[in-house]
C-alpha cells in the first residue's frame, strides 16, 4: 500500500505549565494527546470537535507549524521532522492549508495577483504566471477582475475562495481546512463547502475539514473522526456515525446539531 | 393592543461621506408573549433594529425616525430619563457576546444585584436574594457560592446564563436577543436555547429574536421575519414561511440549510 499522504502516529502536544498573573501556576495542558490518524489520496475527511478539544493544535501538528511532544507526523512516508531544505519545501508544497479568517490570513497591502504568485515563486513553479493565475481565479469561480483588488475591497466568501486559490497555486494533494465556514454567512458558507466538495473531486485532492459544524463536516466528506478534550473518541464513515454512533459523545453532537430542545432536561 | 409596534423604521449611518441606509422602511408588530424572529444574514439590518428600538445607537453618527411605540409610549420621542427605566428594565436585552457584555472587574453577584437593585427597587439582602433566585432559574448551580466569582472563571455558556439573569431579574415584558447562542458550542448551544425557550413560556415574555440560523428560529419562533439589504422581505407564521418561502432571498437561506442537514441522523 501507497504510505499515506498525511499520517499522525501517536502525537501529543503539551502546553508547559504556566506562571499565573497574580500567582499561582496553571498546570501542564496536554492539548492533543495519542492521536493516530491518517489521510490517504483523494480521500474526505471531517474532524469535528467543539473550542479547546485541539483541533487547531491537531491541523497544526500535522502541517509542522508545531512541533509534536511525542509521536511523529509523516508525509507521504517520511517523519516531517527529520526533512529539511528542498525535501521539506517538497513537502509542504504537497499539503496546503486554509483558515478560518481570511482576512487575517491575507496580506492586507497585496492584490490578489500578488497573493497569489507568491507561493508559485516560493515553489518556482515554471509557466506562463499571468495565465496560471487565470486558471486559479477560475478554478475558485471568480472572475479575472479580481486580480487588483485588495483584501479588504472583498467579501468574507471571496476572500476565503482567494485562500484557497492560493492553496491551490502549488497544486497540493491535500488540503487542510481549518474551520473555513465558521466566520462566513450559512448561505456564503454552503457555497465555500460546495466549491470544496467540486475542487476535492476534480482534482482527486485529499481534505482534512476541520470544524465545530457537524452539519457541514457530515454533507462535505466521507469519514468522520470526532475529537473530544485532545483525544480521538470516534473515527468512522459518515452514514455509520450519524446513523450509529459509538461514543456517547458523538451520540451528544449529533443531538445537539439537531437542536432537539425537548432531548435536553429542563430545569 | 399590541406590546410593540414598529412603523417605517429607518437607520442610516455616513461611511465615508456616503449615506448608508442599514435600515430602510422596517414596519412589524409583536403581541404579549409572542416571539418574533429576525433572521437574515451579516449586514442585513437585524440589529440595527434592535438597537433603534430603544435609542441605542448613538445619534449622530447614526440617524432614526419612523414610530416605535410600546405598551403605550412612544420610544422615539419619549424624555432620556423614562426611556433609562424601560431599557434594561421593561424591554431587556441579551447579546452574541456575553464575555463583552459582563463588566470583567466586577463579580456576578454585583453586576447581577445591580440590575435588580435599578429596576426592582430591592436593596441589601432582598437584591442578593433575588439574584441567588435568579442564578439558580437559570441553571448556575451553588448560586450563592457563585455570585463571588468574576466572568472571567465562568465559561461562555455559563456566562450567557448569568445574562439571562440579569436579563430577567428585571421582569422585562419584552426580550430582545440578539444572535444568543451563536458564540457558544453546539451543545451549549442547545442548553441555552431550551432555557430561553421555557423562560418565555412559562413568563409569557415576547420576544424579539435575532438570528442567522433557521433552526433556532424553527424552534422558538412563532412569527418570522426575514430581512434583507434593510428590509423585511417577508413576514408570516414560521412554519408557513419555511414551508412556502415567498421571497427569493428566503427560498436561498433555507437551501444553504438543506445542503446542511443531518439527513441520517434525523428520526
Amino acid at each position: 500500500m501507497t504510505p499515506a499522504l498525511l499520517e499522525a502516529i501517536g502525537v501529543s502536544k503539551t502546553f508547559a505549565p504556566r506562571e499565573r498573573w497574580g500567582g499561582g501556576v496553571r498546570a501542564a495542558v496536554a492539548a492533543v494527546h495519542e492521536v493516530t490518524l491518517a489521510l490517504r489520496t483523494g480521500e474526505t475527511i471531517g474532524l469535528v470537535g467543539e473550542s479547546g478539544c485541539g483541533k487547531t493544535t491537531l491541523a497544526k501538528l500535522l502541517v509542522g507549524l508545531t512541533a509534536p511532544s511525542a509521536g511523529e507526523v509523516l508525509m507521504q512516508g517520511r517523519p516531517l521532522r527529520r526533512l529539511r531544505g528542498p525535501e521539506l519545501l517538497k513537502a509542504r508544497r504537497s499539503v496546503q492549508m486554509i483558515f478560518q479568517d481570511p482576512m487575517n490570513s491575507l496580506n492586507p497591502r497585496m492584490t490578489v495577483e500578488e497573493t497569489l504568485a507568491e507561493p508559485l515563486l516560493i515553489h518556482r513553479v515554471a509557466g506562463d504566471r499571468r495565465a496560471r493565475i487565470q486558471a486559479l481565479l477560475e478554478s475558485v469561480r471568480l472572475s479575472a477582475a479580481y486580480r487588483s483588488r485588495l483584501p479588504r475591497e472583498l467579501s468574507g466568501g471571496e476572500r476565503q475562495r482567494i485562500g484557497i486559490a492560493r492553496a491551490l497555486a502549488v497544486e497540493p494533494d491535500a488540503l487542510l481546512c481549518d474551520e473555513p465556514i465558521a466566520s462566513l454567512d450559512v448561505s456564503v458558507g454552503a457555497q465555500i463547502v460546495e466549491l470544496l466538495r467540486a475542487l476535492a473531486r476534480e482534482r482527486r485532492m485529499a481534505l482534512l475539514f476541520i470544524s465545530h459544524d457537524i452539519r457541514a463536516v457530515a454533507s462535505l466528506c466521507e469519514r468522520i473522526v470526532v475529537m473530544r478534550q485532545g483525544r480521538l473518541v470516534e473515527d468512522a464513515p459518515t452514514d455509520q456515525l450519524l446513523a450509529k454512533p459509538c461514543d456517547p459523545y458523538t451520540a451528544l453532537l449529533l443531538r445537539s446539531a439537531a437542536l432537539d430542545l425537548d432531548a435536553v432536561p429542563a430545569l | 393592543m399590541p406590546l410593540l409596534s414598529v412603523k417605517d423604521l429607518r437607520v442610516a449611518y455616513t461611511q465615508e461621506g456616503e449615506p448608508v441606509r442599514a435600515v430602510d422602511g422596517v414596519s412589524f408588530e409583536l403581541e404579549r408573549g409572542e416571539v418574533l424572529a429576525l433572521v437574515g444574514e451579516s449586514g442585513s439590518g437585524k440589529s440595527s433594529v434592535a438597537l433603534a428600538l430603544t435609542r441605542l445607537l448613538p445619534i449622530p453618527p447614526a440617524t432614526v425616525s419612523g414610530l416605535v411605540r410600546f405598551d403605550g409610549a412612544d420610544l422615539l420621542s419619549m424624555p432620556l430619563e423614562p426611556l433609562r427605566a424601560i431599557r434594561g428594565g421593561k424591554i431587556a436585552y441579551v447579546f452574541q457576546e456575553p464575555a463583552t457584555s459582563l463588566n470583567p472587574v466586577l463579580t456576578i453577584g454585583e453586576q447581577v444585584e445591580e440590575t435588580i437593585q435599578l429596576h426592582t427597587g430591592a436593596r441589601g439582602v432582598g437584591a442578593t436574594q433575588a439574584a441567588v433566585e435568579w442564578l439558580t432559574r437559570v441553571g448556575i448551580a451553588s448560586a450563592e457560592e457563585r455570585l463571588h466569582s468574576y466572568p472571567h472563571e465562568f465559561s461562555g455558556g455559563m456566562q450567557q446564563r448569568v445574562m439571562l439573569a440579569m436579563a430577567m431579574a428585571a421582569r422585562p415584558a419584552l426580550l430582545i436577543a440578539d444572535e444568543p447562542t451563536t458564540a457558544l458550542d453546539v451543545t451549549i448551544q442547545v442548553q441555552i436555547l431550551r432555557l430561553l425557550r421555557d423562560l418565555q413560556r412559562t413568563l409569557n415574555l415576547s420576544m424579539l429574536l435575532i438570528s442567522h440560523d433557521l433552526t433556532v428560529v424553527e424552534r422558538i419562533a412563532h412569527r418570522v421575519a426575514v430581512m434583507s439589504e434593510g428590509a423585511i422581505v417577508e413576514l408570516g407564521p414560521v412554519a408557513q414561511v419555511l414551508k412556502q418561502p415567498a421571497h427569493p432571498y428566503t427560498q436561498a437561506l433555507l437551501r444553504a440549510r438543506a445542503a446542511m442537514t443531518l439527513r441520517s441522523a434525523r428520526p
